[in-house]
């Protein structure tokens, strides 16, 4: 026995809504934040991450007012990302009841600061989320800014600098897959994976049942994120669940009753 | 008589799990870092978080270690979470080394072994021991891990997980009972055995 895979729905903050979307854009309403945790905390998710999507842009984090409200009342943990450019944001993101923050923008910015978050809360609360590209050459690209601004990194470098600083955890976003549904890009994460001794947590893609599986009899991922087709149902997570288990990917049972 | 509840805190980490965890119970629990408030509760719970050392600097300074020492040598309940199991151990070598209350024999370590650290996320609980604050729990439980050090089992230990090599997930001494992983994180199980030590109060 040991720790299991985690499947983790994400949920996608604007506004104080769930929005969901395409290739980083186009984005459509996908229900309350509050209520939408509750459900999944019911049908079994192991984690849930929730970013502030326009939090960088707009120079604050998620409210601590809603994050509050959630950590009082889930009994799963969570992460939370979206603008969190200092250590003092950081702090009042874990004082509110967040179990890890995670960073992009701002860890390529300024590389320092998972240093000093790190030393202050200890790297099982930091998550350094990178956004991938794979550039003409096939090279996987770093993007900041919600994929707006090449960063001029490249993943698994990146992936084992932020290691060295402190993280705990990556969360790997592959922007060529994002929203399209035609499942994870393996390669990529097995990369980064194969570099790294921390956990990682690999998103964009999920559109089956067989995504999942794949990913994680390919042995790629500690943990899979998966948004719309959660959000929309496409994938229930008991049903999940219960076929990735079948087919011997042992994964925390869901209840009933939990 | 209504119980006298603490959570202890002072400013770092986050309570406000732990305080939900216990309010859905109709407990409200006073968080404090007043040691004769926590001295006198019914029960003091500790969700430690962050590093050791700083962890036991943090009691020093409010004379929470004594207090923390007091408590358990007359047998009064206490519930400490994570690091705030791990500082029942006699030292940690966490960051260079630092001692904890040596209540319970035996050193935090850091997982040895080729394992991914932090150990993050779902593991199974192995009983070991019959224990009341285990008795609501079934046959397969499962706890929610966050933590790169641990304690290996010894005497005090009445449940194991396993990530690489077997270690504590929890002790028990007297009326103290200390879990690594975060009860009020793991959902229906983390109830569980929050209910069962609630329940050991009356």
């Amino acid at each position: 026995m040991s720790v299991l895979p985690r499947i983790i729905p994400c949920l996608d903050i604007r506004d104080g809504r769930v929005v969901k979307g395409v290739h980083f854009e186009g984005l459509r309403d996908a229900g309350d934040p509050v209520e939408l945790a509750r459900r999944y905390e019911r049908e079994g998710a192991d984690e849930l991450v929730f970013l502030d999507i326009t939090a960088t842009a707009e120079g604050r984090t998620a409210s601590l007012e809603m994050l509050q409200s959630i950590g009082a009342e889930l009994r799963i943990p969570f992460a939370v990302g979206g603008g969190i450019e200092s250590l003092e944001s950081a702090r009042l993101l874990l004082r509110a009841g967040c179990d890890k923050v995670s960073l992009n923008s701002a860890a390529v910015r300024s590389p320092a600061l998972l240093d000093a978050i790190a030393g202050s809360f200890g790297s099982q609360s930091l998550v350094v989320a990178i956004d991938v590209r794979r550039d003409t050459s096939g090279a996987f690209a770093v993007y900041l800014d919600g994929g707006r601004t090449r960063s001029g990194r490249e993943a698994v470098e990146w992936a084992c600098e932020v290691q060295a600083r402190g993280a705990g955890e990556l969360l790997v976003t592959s922007m060529d897959r994002d929203g399209t549904r035609s499942g994870f890009d393996i390669e990529l994460t097995a990369a980064i994976r194969a570099a790294v001794s921390i956990p990682v947590i690999a998103s964009g893609g999920a559109g089956r049942i067989e995504d999942f599986a794949a990913l994680f009899e390919a042995d790629a991922a500690d943990a899979a994120l998966g948004a719309s087709v959660f959000h929309d149902r496409t994938i229930s997570i008991p049903r999940l669940k219960q076929e990735l288990r079948e087919r011997g990917i042992m994964l925390r049972p869901w209840q009933p009753t939990d | 008589m209504p119980r006298r509840i603490v959570a202890i805190d002072y400013g770092g980490g986050n309570i406000g799990s732990l305080v939900g965890a216990l309010r859905r119970r109709d407990i409200e629990p006073i968080v404090t870092d007043d040691r004769d408030a926590v001295l006198q509760a019914d029960a003091a719970f500790f969700p430690g978080d962050g590093a050791f050392a700083a962890t036991m600097d943090a009691l020093r300074e409010r004379r929470l270690d004594s207090a923390i020492y007091e408590r358990i040598e007359r047998g009064r309940p206490y519930f400490g979470i994570c690091v705030g199991m791990q500082v029942l151990f006699e030292r940690s070598s966490e960051f260079g080394g630092a001692r904890g209350l040596g209540i319970l024999r035996g050193e935090v370590g850091r997982f040895e072994g080729d394992v991914r650290l932090p150990h993050m996320g779902w593991n199974r609980l192995e009983r070991n021991v019959e224990h009341p604050v285990l008795a609501e729990l079934g046959e397969e439980e499962y706890a929610y891990f966050l933590h790169s050090y641990r304690a290996l089992p010894g005497d005090d230990c009445i449940a194991t997980a396993t990530h690489g090599e077997r270690f504590a997930a929890v002790v028990a001494r007297g009326a103290a009972v200390g879990t690594q992983f975060h009860p009020e994180k793991s959902q229906r199980s983390g109830e569980k055995i929050l209910t069962a030590f609630l329940a050991s109060l009356n």
